[in-house]
């Protein structure tokens, strides 16, 4: 019998060949527009109160211009990813990632996929949420709390509301500031460029004489919604600027009453490592959290890069009180998610 | 000596090396609306126009050009770069635009020195291929270059990286050919001269060749036992070392002359020059996952672009060459009986060519923002090797043929190997910063290993059709990473609508539409965009393979006064 031998030349071609194929086979994966819209029309067409739509791997975010009007959160942390929030979660997945690849890296809690449908390249799971739910959220109900400063012995309240979070310094009024916030982007933005110039040659006494685009208010020191780059992705919370030597206050007095208060929370990456300096400014920062005038937990954040979870033993009754504090102001730019849970 | 070894190039290679440099331009020259304008392009249009005032204020008898006031007016801007291609740009928009006006594309018309020595690469490479093997390893390498997508894009840009990679192996060559001819010394010290005034990077041939030269001295030494050649001889220490004079005295000269800015205070200008590549401040590089800010910055960096990044037909014929040559090297190294053949190390003059780019990189602390523009020059080299991998792979393969037979064979063998890389270039091309081979997985692949794929801007151009269709009458667009010259440059060429408006750098809060350019460390800016829009569902967007390249977003509403919750004012 003749031996075939195999000429080791053959494995150059052979090679290409096989990366022919994998090209092939990623570009076969890639969904069309039209998936991801015949995707997303399949969960409208079931939505319900409770619901919450997202998506994975995280980089598919062609998906995004198909879910407008539909309740989206990112799922950019799978290790970490919170669905108390939802009942139900609708998971729109591609690229080889499918509903059971993203409960199984939460092995904590049994999230269970009771559907599946294919839409070309597009898999829609539905997902049943076990686990704890949140009653109780700060970034969804942050019109009903109430935010002050605490200075030695003086409280300054931060009670102007400017559509999306609470500021405690004001250089109008009231009512001059929401004239302003409500300007047309083409007001705005010149004031802006007039706001530039003036800062590049800055005149005695110019003050906001030109406009300050921004209404007047402190772009950092606020208590607002926010979304920020915390642990390499993107986080939704509430931005919780302390100030060096005061006490940055919240205080909910509707705080419905749970098992457990979770404050999610990290500094924003550009200030604890993206950037090009020696090292951080940002300093130690302090929480403390009270339900009534029971202290539930103090904890200190080191300025370490991530978003972190921390989680207090509730069970009371009565406000719910989270105040932070830092020795300095400087690049204290710390966000943070606080929600009450109970068992589902 | 010995008979050299080496082939030379025929008046009819010259003649194919530059009819594929032609039909190279002609393909650059009809794809580049589809290639958009990178920040620092838009700068560099600038610059050659003013640069381009200066060259006319030379046949304008009103206009002291050499005096201060001129040379400052005409180069002061930019000066951080030299400025022949600066030049070349802004006379080439004036030729073809506004004296001839052969075109209205006036990115185009700046463009054209770029694409020409881009094209010139391809006869380099050519004229390589044939000397150091056979015009087959030649024709291979010519499709080798021409079809890397993120070098074709490079090869569109009005910037300077293709134009530096031309002059590398442009300075290469004349250097191979003056290792046995002093008239080619000079002509490689001119090249010198034209490379450092092209970009900063050439700074590091010379000490690449001064390498392969010691090497060539010392193997001459090995084999007659002496440095020198007999009296009424010549040897590599006489050729050397007029390569070394040319390139001091002459390649030192021709920088001068070239760059007016040097004219006065030549000392503290060449040193602010040095200075500010020298301590080059470093850009976030999004690699593997990693945002890295500050070096040390992996050492693994630019081989694994490379083979991430490269066409894996290119890649392994590459490889191959590697080898063969790298054996040959070798082999040529242990022979050191006089009558050995002189190839001049002609091997060790390719892979030193081929490394040095890339080793440069590879050191911790060298800036690497630019990612794979930086060691382009290092890619003619690696195409010969492609063209020599090719058809050793034919001889493997095809044991029974010989002559013309073996050729045909091998050419469409090549052709076979090399077609995955011609349509990855006509996809992937126009966007070459987001192309990974099939290794990597394409650009999703590459998504998931947490690889970049946007770069400074350049692919605005993809989403001007949406802002066209969708922006209203004297819309106010945040552009993100493109700027306003960019904008100005697509509104010239008549891509973008004129009415539409550009808000400024950071003024995502001030407008209406805004365009994001996905970048990893860019992120926070896109949060930006959610945050004052108060959505972060982008309306358009542009997309390879279902991996974002741009978002458009579109507030959803204008602003209004804001409620007053209970307990607030």
């Amino acid at each position: 019998m003749t031996r075939v031998r195999f000429n080791p030349w053959l494995a150059a071609p052979l090679l290409v060949l096989l990366t022919l194929w994998a090209t092939i086979a990623y570009r076969t994966a890639v969904p069309t527009r039209a998936d991801w819209d015949a995707a997303a029309t399949h969960v409208r067409t079931q939505l319900a109160a409770g619901d919450g739509v997202t998506w994975a791997p995280e980089w598919a975010t062609e998906v995004r211009l198909s879910l407008h009007g539909l309740p989206v959160f990112l799922l950019d942390d799978v290790e970490g990813v919170d669905f108390a929030r939802y009942d139900r979660v609708w998971l729109l997945s591609a690229f080889g990632v499918e509903g059971d690849d993203v409960v199984d890296r939460m092995p904590s809690v049994t999230h269970e996929v009771i559907s599946t449908h294919q839409f070309g390249a597009v898999t829609v799971s539905e997902l049943r949420v076990a686990g704890e739910t949140v009653v109780g959220d700060v970034y969804a109900q942050l019109e009903s709390v109430a935010v002050s400063l605490d200075a030695k012995n003086a409280r300054r309240p931060c009670d102007f509301w400017d559509g999306r979070g609470w500021h405690c310094k004001l250089r109008g009024t009231p009512d001059q500031t929401r004239a302003c916030l409500a300007e047309s982007t083409a007001t705005k933005l010149a004031k802006h460029r007039r706001f530039n110039r003036r800062r590049r040659a800055p005149r005695k006494g110019g003050g906001l004489a030109g406009g300050d685009p921004r209404c007047g208010l402190d772009r950092w020191l606020n208590v607002s919604r926010d979304v920020r780059v915390i642990g390499d992705a993107p986080r939704q919370c509430v931005w919780f600027h302390p100030q060096g030597g005061k006490t940055l206050r919240l205080e909910w007095a509707a705080a419905p009453s749970g098992d457990v208060v979770e404050i999610a929370h990290g500094f924003t990456d550009k200030m604890i490592t993206d950037h090009t300096r020696k090292e951080t400014r940002t300093r130690p920062a302090t929480l403390r959290v009270y339900r009534g005038e029971r202290l539930l937990g103090t904890q200190t954040l080191d300025p370490v890069k991530g978003w972190r979870s921390w989680r207090l033993e509730d069970g009371g009754t009565g406000p719910l009180r989270i105040e932070a504090e830092t020795a300095s102001t400087v690049d204290a730019h710390l966000c943070i998610d606080a929600t009450v849970r109970r068992a589902r | 000596m010995s008979q050299p070894l080496l082939n030379a190039p025929k008046w009819s290679d010259h003649g194919l090396g530059l009819g594929a440099a032609a039909v190279y331009m002609v393909l650059l020259v009809v794809t580049s609306a589809d290639v958009g304008v990178p920040r620092d392009e838009s700068f560099y249009f600038y610059g050659a126009d003013r640069a381009a005032e200066w060259y006319a204020g030379l046949v304008d008898s009103d206009v002291r050009s050499f005096s201060r006031a001129e040379i400052d007016r005409g180069f002061k801007y930019n000066h951080e770069h030299p400025v022949l291609m600066k030049s070349l740009f802004g006379l080439s928009h004036r030729l073809f635009v506004d004296v001839l006006g052969w075109t209205d594309e006036h990115a185009l018309a700046y463009r054209l020195p770029t694409m020409a020595m881009a094209s010139l690469a391809l006869w380099l490479a050519f004229l390589l291929g044939v000397m150091v093997h056979s015009r087959l390893a030649g024709l291979f390498a010519v499709l080798a270059l021409a079809f890397m997508p993120r070098v074709f894009f490079h090869a569109h840009l009005a910037c300077f990286d293709a134009p530096v990679t031309f002059m590398w192996v442009a300075i290469a060559y004349a250097y191979l050919r003056a290792m046995r001819s002093r008239r080619w010394a000079i002509v490689t010290g001119v090249a010198l001269g034209l490379g450092f005034a092209t970009k900063l990077n050439i700074f590091f041939l010379p000490f690449t060749l001064l390498g392969v030269s010691l090497f060539d001295v010392w193997q001459f030494k090995r084999r007659t036992g002496a440095w020198r050649a007999p009296d009424g001889e010549r040897g590599p220490l006489t050729y050397h070392t007029c390569i070394g004079l040319s390139m001091i005295f002459i390649g030192a000269f021709v920088f001068w002359a070239h760059w007016p800015w040097l004219y006065y205070d030549l000392v503290p200008r060449l040193r602010e020059y040095v200075t500010f590549h020298a301590r080059h401040v470093h850009y976030p590089v999004d690699y593997l996952g990693f945002l890295y800010f500050k070096p040390p910055f992996p050492v693994h960096f630019p081989f694994v672009f490379m083979v991430l990044t490269v066409p894996v037909g290119i890649l392994v014929t590459g490889a191959v060459g590697l080898a063969v040559i790298a054996r040959r090297g070798l082999a040529d190294w242990r022979d050191v009986s006089p009558s050995a053949p002189d190839r001049r190390v002609v091997d060790v003059f390719l892979l030193a060519n081929l490394a040095a780019p890339i080793v440069v990189i590879a050191l911790p602390y060298t800036p690497i923002f630019g990612g794979t523009k930086h060691w382009m020059p290092a890619m003619p080299f690696l195409a010969v090797l492609a063209g020599v991998g090719v058809v050793r792979i034919g001889r493997g393969l095809f044991v029974s043929s010989t002559g013309a037979a073996l050729r045909l064979r091998t050419a469409l063998l090549g052709a076979a190997m090399f077609a995955p890389a011609v349509w990855a270039t006509a996809e992937y091309g126009a966007h070459g910063p987001a192309y990974y081979n099939g290794l990597a997985g394409g650009p999703p692949g590459a998504a998931e290993m947490g690889m970049p794929r946007n770069f400074w801007g350049y692919s605005t151009v993809a989403v001007l059709p949406a802002v066209n269709e969708q922006v209203e009458k004297r819309g106010y667009v945040f552009w993100h990473k493109a700027t306003k010259w960019a904008i100005d440059a697509y509104q010239r060429d008549g891509l973008l609508r004129k009415d539409v408006r550009y808000t400024g750098d950071w003024t995502a809060e001030f407008s209406d539409w805004a365009v994001y350019h996905d970048q990893r460390e860019k992120l926070p800016e896109e949060l930006d965009v959610w945050r004052a829009y108060g959505t972060m569902l982008p309306v358009e967007g542009h997309y390879i393979d279902g991996v974002q390249i741009m978002a458009v977003y579109h507030r959803p509403s204008p602003p209004e006064k804001p409620l007053i919750p209970a307990g607030g004012r």
